[in-house]
């Protein structure tokens, strides 16, 4: 027997089910699209939502970045990445910059994106609404309803109890004006970055199927109350330890031996670059000097 | 007929999925297997839509002339089943279509449901000409500011279009190409008015 290995692993059939509900998706920003989820060589919860789409949507001419949690090498994005390139031959990279498609659990690149770029967003649940409504058929309605005060009520609550929306990732917006999406597991930091991005951001739910969107240059507006409004992780006063960056999405480390708190970037690749840019600027320095 | 159907359909896609998510933009698919046999029943880029989207899973309905001949080779290349106007899954109206005819697609077709808005049909029309002249400015998600377009003999349809797309979310999708294979998308976001003359 003979296998025929197919170009990005699906056969034809399902990639184009897959490119007609992310075209879909796009025409309607923030909708939960329903598709055919197939069955994948990972464990789902490992990301198959967000390489069914990249695996559907890429070509030969791609730069393929991968990225967890805001890092390139972890386990898990190393074996999509090799997977994807296994599979389709096409080129990857750790620099933002250079990819054409971005795959990524947790995090938005601090490097803004571009119009050539698009962003693949890993999915774990969907569903804004599921914390108050656990069936599928009735979210669905509440959407069509345009009913969201399950998810006012929720963050209601949560100011109620903390004093402030306790959210840490995944806090709810409204993608053009109509439909509340889940940002997937973000920080409330990168929740901006999708406001009017220049990039087009797909996000992809292996388990439960789904595909949504948020086209570039599209009003994406944190849920927020006006005497409580949306407020993002702060890192004023504070630096990465090793490239310096302020104003980026930083890990708290404590050392071990003096129990001080430092910072470091979350986004590996970006405080790679900020240590290259900076080790030229001293290298230029010292040629200077000389 | 000379189409990779893995690397061009994937080329073809990626142009769509670019113009549906930058209305206004206008991409030239000439280049992307530019041999196809569409025998001047339609356009060439209207041929490699079809082959890019379409399946046996789907159905379209042909709107214009010589409607058998393009249903059956439409059905041969893609598999995929001719259903009535109101039923389709894509409609493909070809040029020289007359207003009246347009009228009622923009009237009939399926434009979804509150709970299942994605089960509407997607409009692939020809034109004779695309360009970004200031004849139309478009406005909506995938627009930085507003987009100047010019699309021969949309004054046809504009305004039935925006009546098929007047309760968001529901609406139909739109495919647009012109012999010279360019190519431009609005989806049902994206309003339109006439340019203000300066
Ligand atoms: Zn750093």
């Amino acid at each position: 027997m003979q296998l025929k290995t197919h170009f990005a692993l699906f056969d034809e059939g399902s990639k184009k089910e897959i490119r007609r509900a992310i075209l879909k998706a796009v025409a309607i920003p923030g909708y939960q699209v329903p598709f055919a989820s197939r069955e994948m060589p990972i464990a789902r919860g490992w990301g198959t939502g967000g390489l069914q789409l990249t695996l559907s949507i890429i070509g030969k001419q791609d730069v393929l970045k991968v990225i967890d949690q805001g890092a390139d090498e972890s386990v898990n994005a190393v074996n999509i990445q090799k997977l994807v390139n296994k599979t389709t031959g096409v080129a990857t990279t750790i620099e933002t910059g250079e990819a054409t498609i971005i795959q990524s659990r947790h995090r938005i690149p601090e490097v803004p994106l571009t119009e050539k770029q698009i962003m693949v967003l890993q999915v774990p649940i969907p569903e804004p609404l599921r914390w108050v409504e656990p069936s599928e058929y009735k979210t669905k309605k509440l959407h069509a309803e345009n009913d969201y005060s399950g998810a006012w009520l929720m963050l209601f609550e949560q100011i109620m109890k903390y004093g402030k929306t306790a959210t840490n990732a995944d806090h709810p917006v409204l993608v053009h004006d109509r439909y509340v999406m889940a940002p997937s597991p973000i920080p409330r930091f990168d929740n901006t970055k999708m406001h009017q991005s220049e990039a087009l951001i797909l996000l992809g739910a292996g388990r439960e199927k789904k595909v949504y969107a948020v086209p570039p240059y599209t009003n994406v507006t944190s849920l927020a109350f006006d005497d409580h409004p949306f407020e993002v992780e702060s890192f004023d006063g504070k630096h990465c330890h090793l490239c310096q960056a302020t104003n980026v999405f930083m890990d708290e480390l404590v050392n071990q031996d003096t129990g001080e708190t430092y910072y470091q970037c979350n986004d590996t690749s970006y405080c790679l670059a900020e240590l290259n840019e900076h080790e030229h600027v001293l290298e230029v320095a010292v040629e200077h000097a000389r | 007929m000379i189409i990779d159907v893995v690397h061009d359909t994937q080329a073809i896609f990626r142009t769509i999925l670019h113009c549906m998510s930058r209305p206004g933009t206008i991409e030239s698919i000439a280049d992307i297997g530019n041999q196809a046999e569409s025998q001047g029943l339609c356009y060439d880029s209207t041929l490699l839509s079809a082959m890019t989207l379409l399946d046996a899973e789907v159905s379209f309905h042909i709107i214009g002339e010589n409607v058998p001949l393009i249903e059956a080779f439409l059905s041969a290349y893609t598999l995929a089943t001719v259903a009535e106007l109101q039923e389709a899954d894509y409609v493909f109206i070809t040029n020289g279509t007359n207003k009246e005819v347009i009228h009622n697609v923009f009237s009939q077709v399926k434009k979804g449901t509150l709970t299942n808005p994605q089960q509407s049909a997607t409009i692939i029309m020809e034109t004779e000409k695309l360009s970004n002249d200031p004849q139309l400015t478009l406005r909506g998600p995938g627009i930085a500011t507003t987009a100047n377009v010019q699309i021969a003999a949309s004054e046809f349809w504009t305004a039935k279009r925006e009546e098929a797309n007047q309760e968001y979310p529901l609406g139909v999708d739109m495919i647009i190409v012109d012999p010279q294979s360019n190519m431009m998308c609005l989806p049902r976001t994206t309003t339109i008015h006439d340019c203000e003359v300066s």
